[in-house]
């Protein structure tokens, strides 16, 4: 999956967010936890911020109940199953703002986002 | 004998729980889990840990009191981290670092005990490994009090298996060999806290052909494989109630899945590991600290001298406001820290590392002001304040030494860590 490394992949978490706001038990999930991220991605550089309100690529005075900064290819990693977030963070391979506690959350939420990046990605290189 | 009403929880600067009940405004506001954690421990250490505190400092140097270990375990001492919808009673690093000052006020041993087997669960915890987390944690949640413990220092290493850039400098660390499922383990640990009795132990091993510490790797042991030995145990200056005990490795085999953070994943879970650590021993200074100064400042108000109250000489009472402004400027510190601690990672170096070089360094100087403010019974123990004085020494050697704790302070200033 390395080829997608760089713009395409900045794209395809775009595309993926997207996508999952058609998932209403997404939306649902992110709704009932009152949860929202804001997922800042460099090398290359991209933005998602996400909540059951829908989706927006720009950083705006929103506060998210989670902030994660880290690079495209640990994004790739963590979406793709190869890294796990516990992981990331002892190595130092990403940073995250907000209430630490609450990253158990997402244990609900990245799988469903890892297997619609998974398909997209296969789609676009099919 | 003319005495002062010594008020009991005077609403002072960074006391919280006290400002609130004062109705006093505050920068701070604990949240409600954390609050009532703090008035319920506030209320278990002083009905239940004082009164046994003095019989168990001066039991030999191997008794273990697990009668307040029981009833530390009935309030959720034993799971405090643990996630609510597994049984614990989730709170993080602040609310650790809030509970282990309300025992340290009373007795920092007894607080150790329930602080190093927190401090021992974290690799499981923080691994976010289902499977470890079935097998490791539901003890933590039965009738029958259960410890863990974390085995880092070893006879030959000590600081330079606390930082990072000193790994390749390590010599004769534990080592790991890989062999099929399982991995190896051969060394020796030492001054392992909870060591004698813990059920298990995140131990640090370095996999073999890596140089010094460099392929350190976190390791969950349960302490009744073959090849683990426990003992002897410390005979301690001070923290006498919780035993530092040594344990030997000799071709322990541990499953391959008992590996917390991947092979190699030592580093990275002992920084974070230790920065949230250190909020949590801060507070247990700051505890000591409080612990000393309410039998002087009790003492000084009902003790007179040449006519006047000691409280109310000039010398002691610049004594006693030292005391209390150096308590008030720790427990903001330790706050703050703990708040960075939960609220991003990796957990920040910087502030855990700043608050517990003060907290360390107060708690020494508060304890031996309280005891030179009682004067001769200062230097009795049934005064209880020569406890804290032997005490106040323990918390600057764990957890990071002042050298240690200033190479961290100074790394962040320049640059070099977060």
């Amino acid at each position: 999956m390395t080829e997608l490394i760089g713009t395409k992949s900045a794209t395809l978490l775009q595309q993926t967010f997207s996508a999952l706001q058609e998932d209403a038990e997404f939306t649902a999930i992110l709704g009932k936890r009152d949860l929202s991220l804001l997922f800042v991605q460099y090398d290359p550089e991209s933005v998602v911020f996400v909540s059951a309100e829908g989706v927006s690529f720009t950083v705006d005075d929103r506060v998210p109940t989670l902030r994660f900064e880290l690079s495209g290819d640990t994004l790739h990693q963590l979406l793709t199953g190869r890294l796990s977030l516990p992981r990331a963070a002892a190595a130092r391979l990403l940073n995250v703002k907000g209430p630490v506690a609450r990253l158990r959350e997402l244990g609900e939420v990245l799988p469903r986002v890892g297997a619609k990046y998974g398909e997209l990605a296969a789609r676009q290189a099919a | 004998m003319t005495t002062a009403t010594v008020v009991k929880n005077p609403a002072t600067l960074s006391d919280i729980g006290a400002l609130n009940s004062a109705a006093m405004p505050s920068l701070f506001q604990l949240p409600p889990d954390v609050a009532q954690l703090r008035d319920e421990v506030r209320e278990f250490a002083e009905n239940e840990v004082k009164p046994r505190r003095l019989a168990n400092d001066l039991a030999p140097h191997d008794d273990f009191d697990w009668e307040i270990v029981r009833k530390g375990h009935e309030l959720g001492l034993l799971r405090l981290t643990m996630p609510k919808d597994l049984g614990g009673r989730g709170v993080g690093v602040l609310g650790v670092a809030v509970a282990l000052e309300e025992l340290a006020a009373v007795c920092a041993s007894t607080a150790l005990i329930f602080g190093a087997s927190l401090l021992g669960q974290t690799s499981v915890l923080a691994s976010g490994d289902p499977h470890l987390q079935a097998r490791f944690l539901p003890q933590f949640l039965g009738d029958e009090p259960v410890l863990a413990c974390n085995s880092i220092t070893e006879e030959v290493a000590g600081c330079d298996l606390l930082i990072p850039e000193m790994s390749e400098y390590a010599t004769d660390v534990m080592s790991a060999r890989r062999d099929g499922d399982v991995y190896v383990l051969n060394g020796i640990k030492r001054f392992i806290t909870n060591g004698k009795y813990a059920e298990w132990s995140t131990v640090f091993a370095n996999l073999e052909g890596h140089e010094g510490a460099d392929g350190l790797t976190a390791f969950v042991v349960p302490l009744d494989s073959p090849g683990v030995t426990r003992g002897p145990v410390a005979d301690k200056m001070g923290y006498r109630a919780c035993l530092g005990t040594t344990l030997t490795f000799e071709d322990v085999r541990v499953p391959v899945e008992n590996v917390a953070f991947g092979e190699g994943g030592g580093w990275g879970f002992l920084t974070m590991q230790s920065n949230q650590a250190r909020v949590t021993v801060a507070a247990i200074s700051t505890g000591v600290a409080r612990g000393a100064f309410n039998i002087a400042r009790e003492w000084a108000g009902e003790r007179s001298q040449g006519g006047k109250l000691l409280y109310e000489q000039q010398f002691t009472a610049r004594k006693l406001a030292e005391m209390t402004s150096k308590i008030e400027a720790s427990r903001l510190l330790y706050l703050q820290a703990g708040y960075q601690a939960d609220n991003m990672l990796p957990a920040p170096t910087y502030g855990p590392a700043v608050a517990k070089f003060y907290a360390d360094r107060i708690a020494i100087e508060v304890a031996e002001e309280a005891m030179s403010i009682l004067g001769a019974r200062g230097y009795c123990r049934d005064y209880d304040v020569e406890k804290f004085v032997r005490e106040s020494f323990g918390a600057r050697i764990y957890e990071g030494t002042p050298e240690v704790l200033a190479l961290a302070i100074t790394g962040a200033l320049y640059g070099r860590r977060s």
